[in-house]
């Protein structure tokens, strides 16, 4: 008996087969995803309910990356401020999500972009934390820039996004409070975002020696790329003409890094960042406060060798409240800007 | 695309599809359309490479099988193997010549010349195979271009292999039409077994070798010898596992592609072992490379036999890049295989002689061997020379100079725990008894007669298992060779 | 020479190579069927071969031989 005379029947009984033994995986894998959308919130998610819950009070936005997320403190700002920085957030994001979440803040006054040594050189998803832009496109709907990150599963599966390791060290520990009937909390750092969304982390010990410097500038080299310097130049320009627009106040901070991390930061590319930020600022009236190197903090003031810590922010927030009050630039003649 | 990524599985189940929905005289072509997708996916020069590599080995075979006169014959023949191991050469050595000439400042991403194509080593080996199987005589030069591109690029195996030949491959294409619903599950029980044995085992064992790898000053001696078993060990399920995958998949298409591994640990001298390591590219080498090697040596005796050996593990060795560890490998691989082609018979005639301790030879040859090849594997997995020989010196408790203690073993310090270790060890028991017994007819039969309900919750706990397994960043090492 | 004379003298050369006295050969033997004839002692064998019959192969005529009843064809053939 030839092996095509089986066939048809041979078809007929592997489909079932297959469609019986995948479809309680599948089913496993859809209700996971219900149980992460519903149960493990993740700080974007957060932040999006918080914006939108305060939307009506917003007078101040704060845009960047890390540093800013971490570093400045909204409620030391003038005005009702809300910090949308995010961690790796380049300014292809700052631009888009801004855009995004301006027509629904009817009292906004003023938007503080955050400019540092990385910004003109990088974009989110050409980094090796690339795996966040997935996090703007579930939360927020900023869709990938590259056409072939759209072909991927983390498009629309937050399990996917979330990696089988963190489910092996969080599943446990859900199963556990379930029984007891107590509440689960996933990521315990996610409780110290306050409900202006800035992130304030106390209680490290942090690495503020030479070679912790050392690590934080080669991780940041390594995705630095000068392909990006002019397309995020435009970002910079598209979110500045859009706020002269509609009237909103724009202002520029560089803020503070530790001084081994200053004296070790790539002299050319932070001396083009700087004029090119100081061009573009005198071009569109904005201001614009290099906070690079600040006497005033110290190491306890640092969460690691370019990152404020809570006490740090509030310090530094105080600063920067002072400059845009009363037009304080810092004093560039005590090189306030300069890369020792 | 690798294996072992959601857009893979998103990309095979749509292949399936298409696959077994089509007319039986289109599924080649879907297979050609997949395949090419799928390398594409990786590199678009790259495919113009294997797609310019194909065009030029059809036309060569069909102008060789069209030549009556034998020296012409053999002249396209040398020009078209020389002309693909240039290409060979230049992508694999070239990429360090290359390196030595170019300054690259910092943020510049290197050109796609720079990085050797995926499995250039595999297809480019298909592909001498073929022409010479062709100029040989053994099979007749391909009339359709779809079936030798299909053969070429063939994604189950272009990752990693296996090397399958020709004529195997070209009769197992014959039958396309005719798909094996048997096979077809067999393929998936493949994959999911190879699945297991990268992600669950071969990982883990990952980390404890590359803690004690990375600085073996600052480890003891039975600790770094425990890294080198754990090495051995490692790129065994490593390989073998994405050969499980690879098969599997071939098979979910009606192909059934060649064994790389029959219980290679368990054999009883080094000539045995590299019969059952990586058998599609050590049969490769032998029928292609050995084999005619050894018959024009033949007139030198001893000396042409050991030329022949040596010429044939420094390939092997050096097959998998241009550095002087590999080459290290091979030779020492060399010296081993040669001192015991040459004592065998002697070695026989001594057991024979003194039968009691025949009992002796049935574990020690096995052990032995293992030892050798741990040894071996120091310097394929070490970065430099030095480094390997630091390693094999550092193991030697007499050599030592730090204050650590020879026979310390601090687990936490290696990189994994107690009872992950012993996990570990249960599961590759568990993994060499399946495999064992998957070659046993017996075995196989009592597993497919086992109730269906046993069978698949064995099925969900692996896949669980594995799945609550798998770290974020998954690399074979058999795919960068 | 006749077939028959061939697989003897063949025979002979066999137990020679292989050291085993008692071995016996017929058509359909291949080199899993013996102990010990892998790549190394194959060519060990076709040397033997050449000498014992005068003959000289090429590494075509040996890359189409799947068993013994091939070789004893093909050693008819370059027998004059």
């Amino acid at each position: 008996m030839r092996s095509s005379d089986r066939r048809p029947e041979a078809k007929a009984r592997i489909v079932p087969l297959l469609v019986a033994f995948f479809a309680p995986i599948l089913l496993a894998w859809v209700l996971l995803e219900f149980w992460t959308a519903k149960a493990v919130p993740d700080s974007y998610a957060l932040k999006r309910q918080r914006l939108e819950a305060q939307a009506e009070q917003v007078e101040t936005l704060v845009t960047g990356s890390s540093r800013a997320y971490q570093g400045i403190s909204p409620k030391q700002l003038p005005g009702f401020a809300f910090n949308l920085a995010g961690t790796s957030q380049s300014l292809d994001c700052d631009y888009r999500l801004m855009m995004m979440v301006l027509p629904s803040l009817p009292k906004i006054r003023r938007v503080i972009i955050e400019i540092q040594d990385t910004s003109f050189f990088y974009q989110i998803h050409d980094s090796f934390e690339s795996w966040r832009q997935y996090y703007y496109e579930q939360e927020w709907g900023l869709t990938p820039l590259k056409l072939q990150d759209w072909l991927d599963v983390r498009m629309f599966s937050r399990v996917a996004l979330r990696t089988p390791q963190f489910y092996r060290q969080t599943l446990p520990g859900a199963i556990r409070s379930f029984l007891r009937g107590t509440r689960f909390v996933p990521d315990p750092s996610l409780l110290d975002i306050d409900d202006r969304g800035w992130w304030s982390a106390v209680g490290k010990t942090p690495d503020l020696t030479p070679g912790g410097a050392a690590f934080a500038l080669a991780r940041h080299a390594s995705f630095m790329k000068t392909a990006y310097e002019s397309p995020n130049i435009a970002y910079l320009r598209k979110m500045l003409s859009a706020l002269r627009q509609r009237g909103i106040d724009a202002t520029l901070v560089t803020l503070p890094v530790s001084p081994d991390y200053s004296i070790g930061m790539n002299k050319e590319y932070w001396a083009r960042t700087l004029a090119d930020t100081k061009s573009i600022a005198a071009e569109y009236g904005v201001r614009y406060f290099c906070f690079l190197n600040v006497p005033e903090l110290g190491t306890q003031d640092f969460f690691d060798t370019d990152h404020l810590n809570r006490q740090g922010a509030i310090h530094f927030t105080k600063l920067l409240r002072q400059a845009l009050e009363h037009s304080l630039a810092p004093d560039e003649s005590s090189c306030a800007c300069c890369s020792r | 695309m690798s294996f072992l990524s959601a857009e893979f599985g998103i990309f095979l189940a749509l292949g399936l599809v298409a696959f077994y929905l089509s007319p039986s005289h289109w599924r080649p072509s879907v297979l050609l359309g997949m395949s090419y997708a799928f390398y594409s996916s990786w590199s678009l020069p790259g495919t113009v490479l294997l797609l310019s590599v194909t065009t030029g080995v059809y036309l060569a075979a069909r102008w060789i099988e069209g030549r009556s006169a034998e020296h012409s014959k053999f002249a396209l023949a040398t020009i078209a193997v020389a002309g693909l191991l240039l290409v060979l050469f230049v992508f694999k050595f070239g990429v360090s010549l290359a390196g030595i000439f170019s300054a690259r400042p910092e943020g510049i991403a290197p050109g796609i010349l720079l990085i050797a194509p995926l499995g250039l080593s595999y297809y480019l080996f298909k592909a001498i195979g073929y022409l010479l199987d062709v100029y040989w005589e053994t099979m007749p030069a391909q009339r359709s271009f779809v079936s030798l591109a299909l053969y070429l690029s063939f994604f189950p195996q272009i990752v990693s292999g296996p090397i399958q030949r020709a004529g195997d491959f070209f009769q197992q294409y014959r039958e396309l039409d005719k798909p094996d619903s048997d096979e077809f599950i067999v393929g998936l029980r493949r994959i999911l077994f190879g699945m297991f044995k990268k992600v669950v085992i071969a990982d883990r064992l990952g980390l404890l070798v590359a803690t004690t790898h990375s600085h073996p000053s600052g480890f003891s001696s039975l600790e770094l010898l425990t890294g080198a078993y754990c090495y051995s060990l490692q790129l065994y399920a490593d390989f073998s596992g994405i050969t499980d995958i690879a098969i599997g998949l071939g098979l979910l298409f009606g192909i059934r592609g060649p064994e790389n591994f029959d219980l290679p640990y368990f054999a009883s001298n080094i000539q045995v072992f590299w019969r059952r390591w990586h058998m599609s590219l050590t049969s490769w080498l032998t029928d292609y490379l050995f084999l005619p090697l050894r018959m024009s040596l033949r007139g030198l005796g001893t000396v042409g036999l050991s030329l022949a050996i040596m010429i044939n593990m420094l390939a092997i060795g050096l097959w998998h890049g241009p550095k002087w560890t590999y080459a290290a490998f091979g030779a020492i691989n060399g010296v081993f295989m040669i001192v015991s082609a040459l004592t065998l018979k002697a070695r026989n005639k001594f057991f024979q002689d003194h039968a009691p301790l025949a009992h002796i030879r049935t574990w020690a040859g096995p052990l032995l061997t293992f030892h050798l090849m741990v040894f071996t594997h120091i310097f394929f997995s070490a970065d430099s020379l030095r480094l390997a020989l630091t390693y094999v010196v550092s193991i030697l408790p007499a050599i030592r100079r730090t204050g650590i203690p020879a026979w310390r073993l601090n687990w936490p310090l290696m990189g994994i725990s107690v009872q992950t270790f012993l996990a570990l060890c249960a599961g590759l028991a568990a993994m060499e008894a399946i495999h064992w017994g998957a070659k046993q007819t017996y075995w196989r039969g009592r597993f497919i007669s086992a109730p269906r309900l046993l069978r698949w919750g064995l099925y969900y706990a692996s896949i669980l298992i594995l799945v609550l397994s798998i770290k974020t960043t998954m690399t074979f090492i058999y795919a960068q060779f | 020479m006749t077939k028959t004379d061939i697989q003897r003298q063949l025979t002979t050369v066999f137990r020679d190579v292989f050291d085993d006295p008692r071995l016996e050969l017929n058509d359909s033997t291949t080199a899993q069927d013996v102990e010990n004839w892998d790549s190394i002692t194959h060519v060990d064998l076709i040397g033997a071969v050449e000498k014992s019959f005068g003959i000289r192969f090429t590494v075509k005529d040996i890359r189409g031989l799947t068993n013994v009843g091939d070789f004893i064809r093909l050693i008819a053939s370059l027998v004059k």
